[in-house]
């Protein structure tokens, strides 16, 4: 059975979880999944709530790309609406087995552990569900569940706790960070023949940028670290990073652990108010943008995409793009699936689509769609979201990857299709292993910046 | 009997409806793209509960096949309240095409559970059983005999069920939220 890379008892230690399971861990379950139901209405409803209609089985990118029925989005929630069943419902206590409700035991742990970590959040079944029962909540519950009684994914832990401790994700320090601009700046002075600047820990300057760390070394990420910086220059806008707060990513969301999310979305707030800065702009990253927009206004930020910038920029006549600049480039656009079903850009529920479409149309000679059904709001997964993207879950990655490439094949056999484009940093990193020979994936901010014109 | 099934029926709908309420609500699960406007949420909604919006998209036979049903027990509903409740002289073709409906939307459904291996690796058997409720609930009235006991069974149920999907699908807050 596929399964991750357990943490380590010190990892989940320093997260504050258990170092592993106790000898009465199903009792200690059962109790965390009560508390979890009754402190999130929206479990207890979708736990409720599903009639095994089974619309939701053939959406799943990773039940298409594995064909394994405990991939289809039921069958994932099932693994904990049996237990659920079991001990909080009449039926449940008094004829389990009419209703498919069981007693937690090692067999059924371990496939919690392996099924809800083939799932990558992306919410596509949710689209579909008579019912609207996103089976992302019920994948989130069950890590935190998992991690709450000792047993943890170490991708997931190590990058939480790298954030804690040095402000990103991949456990940069300040002097790393600060070298690793200082040779960006220089290849852009390079490419470009202009001092733009990547600027660090500006008192009083207007904006903070904060991004996902792999778009401060990642190949592409970089090229839209750069396009982000090009274009704050050309604008004239005083912008600055922030080295304690210099990671937009936040996993806390994908083990749904409340807490976890809180800590590391508050950093950012921190290091706002510590800049005195007037605006927070995220980068290109799906995830940490659903968080930004779920979360900080209520910690006192209204967060604006970079997004929504450049198009204000560009809307006002201050930056000039000449498509001719990615001549030969024939792009098609990949809806994230945080931001297409988890996010909105613009004033307009649509401007997730047409905001990125509209930047790059501009920044390209031929922007090309993927066939309806494959993108939008019912885009597909790149198959490397909600944690899933660590090289022992290669396998899974590829499966899940399936529906989106074959959905590009279709776009490839009328168009002679060059780039993939994304505005995820995990996307990026996900196309880089399984895209087919002849397309490359690609930054909009990249695209743009190599169109932009000083 | 009926009546006490009934009682059942309305104190456990409540008690389950409230126990969802009283929960906190912290999570931001709204499904984007989604409405700005609170009607426009409520457009939304309605087109789930009348039209099956998301079903019809997902599984077009499953989807013709839970109209059936549905739009049959809508009959049914209408004609018994109006029958019990006003006094009201409505056409038994009404009540009967909602049974004539019921059956074969419940036949059909039990049909699809079986014949694809997937519906059957995740049914289990209260989804068959709730089928056969429905089933002979329809055939019994139909046939013109006495039906009040599945009908108490199936209101004494319902609070504990599957069935809840129903009030639920008015609250889920992926559909039931305006966007951010």
């Amino acid at each position: 059975m596929t399964r991750p890379v357990q943490a380590s008892p010190e990892q989940l230690e320093t997260l504050g979880y258990p170092s592993g399971l106790a000898p009465d861990w199903k009792s200690r379950l059962v109790q965390e999944l009560d508390k979890a139901v009754r402190g999130n209405r929206a479990l207890g409803l979708f736990l409720d709530a599903c009639t095994h209609c089974g619309a939701c089985a053939d959406k799943c990118p990773f039940f298409l790309g594995t064909g394994d029925f405990g991939n289809m989005p039921v069958a994932r929630q099932d693994l904990m609406r049996r237990i659920y069943r079991r001990h909080f419902t009449l039926a449940g206590q008094l004829a389990p087995k009419l209703v498919g409700a069981a007693d937690m035991d090692e067999g059924l742990l371990d496939q919690w552990f392996s099924y809800f970590h083939q799932c990558s959040q992306c919410r596509r079944c949710a689209v579909f569900c008579p019912q609207g029962i996103d089976t992302a909540e019920v994948t989130m519950a069950a890590r935190a569940i998992m991690a709450r009684i000792g047993l943890g994914q170490a991708y997931t832990a190590q990058v939480l706790s790298n954030v804690h401790r040095t402000g990103n994700g991949l456990g940069m320090g300040r002097a790393a960070l600060i070298d690793t601009l200082a040779c960006l700046e220089e290849d852009m002075a390079e490419q470009w023949g202009a001092p733009i600047r990547l600027p660090v820990d500006q008192m009083g300057a207007e904006v903070l940028l904060v991004t996902s760390s792999a778009d401060l070394y990642g190949e592409p990420h970089v090229a839209s670290l750069m396009g982000y910086a090009k274009v704050f220059h050309a604008a004239g806008i005083s912008w600055t990073l922030s080295s304690a707060g210099s990671e937009a990513g936040n996993f806390g969301l994908f083990l749904g652990d409340d807490g976890h999310m809180r800590t590391l979305a508050g950093r950012i707030v921190q290091a706002a108010r510590d800049l005195g800065v007037k605006q927070v702009v995220f980068g290109e990253c799906g995830h940490a943008w659903r968080v930004a927009q779920s979360l900080l206004p209520e910690l006192g930020i209204r967060p604006r995409h970079m997004l929504e910038l450049t198009l204000e920029v560009l809307e006002r006549g201050a930056l000039r793009l000449d498509p001719d600049a990615n001549a030969g480039v024939t792009a098609t656009f990949h809806d994230s699936c945080n931001m297409a079903r988890g996010g909105s850009l613009g004033n307009t529920p649509d401007g997730v689509f047409a905001i990125p479409r509209r930047l790059l149309a501009a920044s390209v000679p031929k922007l090309v769609e993927m066939p309806a059904g494959a993108t939008r709001g019912q885009t597909f997964c790149c198959g490397g979201g909600g944690g899933l993207l660590t090289d022992e879950l290669m396998d899974i990655r590829k499966a899940g990857a399936r529906p989106r490439l074959e959905a590009l094949a279709q776009a490839t056999q009328e168009h002679a299709i060059t780039h993939m484009v994304a505005i995820c940093a995990i996307c990026k990193s996900q196309f880089g292993s399984v895209l087919p020979k002849g397309v490359v994936v690609a930054g909009v901010h990249e695209l743009l910046g190599n169109a932009l014109v000083l | 009997m009926v009546a006490a099934a009934l009682l059942i029926l309305a104190a456990g709908l409540v008690w389950r409806v409230f126990r969802w309420l009283r929960r906190p609500d912290p999570s931001r699960i709204v499904l984007t793209p989604a409405p700005a406007t609170r009607f426009g949420v409520a457009l939304r909604v309605a087109a789930e509960i009348l039209v099956f919006r998301s079903l019809y998209r997902a599984d077009r036979p499953c989807w013709g096949l839970s109209m059936l049903l549905h739009g049959g027990l809508g009959l049914i509903l209408i004609w018994h309240l109006g029958h019990f409740l006003f006094q009201a002289i409505l056409p038994l073709a009404l009540v009967q095409t909602g049974g004539a409906a019921v059956l074969a939307g419940a036949l059909g459904l039990g049909l699809r559970r079986v014949a694809a291996a997937r519906m059957r690796a995740v049914s289990v058997p209260s989804d068959y059983l709730h089928l056969l409720l429905l089933a002979a609930l329809a055939g019994a009235g139909l046939g013109g005999l006495g039906h009040g006991g599945l009908a108490a069974l199936l209101f004494a149920l319902f609070p504990f069920s599957k069935l809840l999907h129903g009030p639920a699908a008015f609250m889920a807050g992926t559909r039931g939220r305006r966007g951010p």
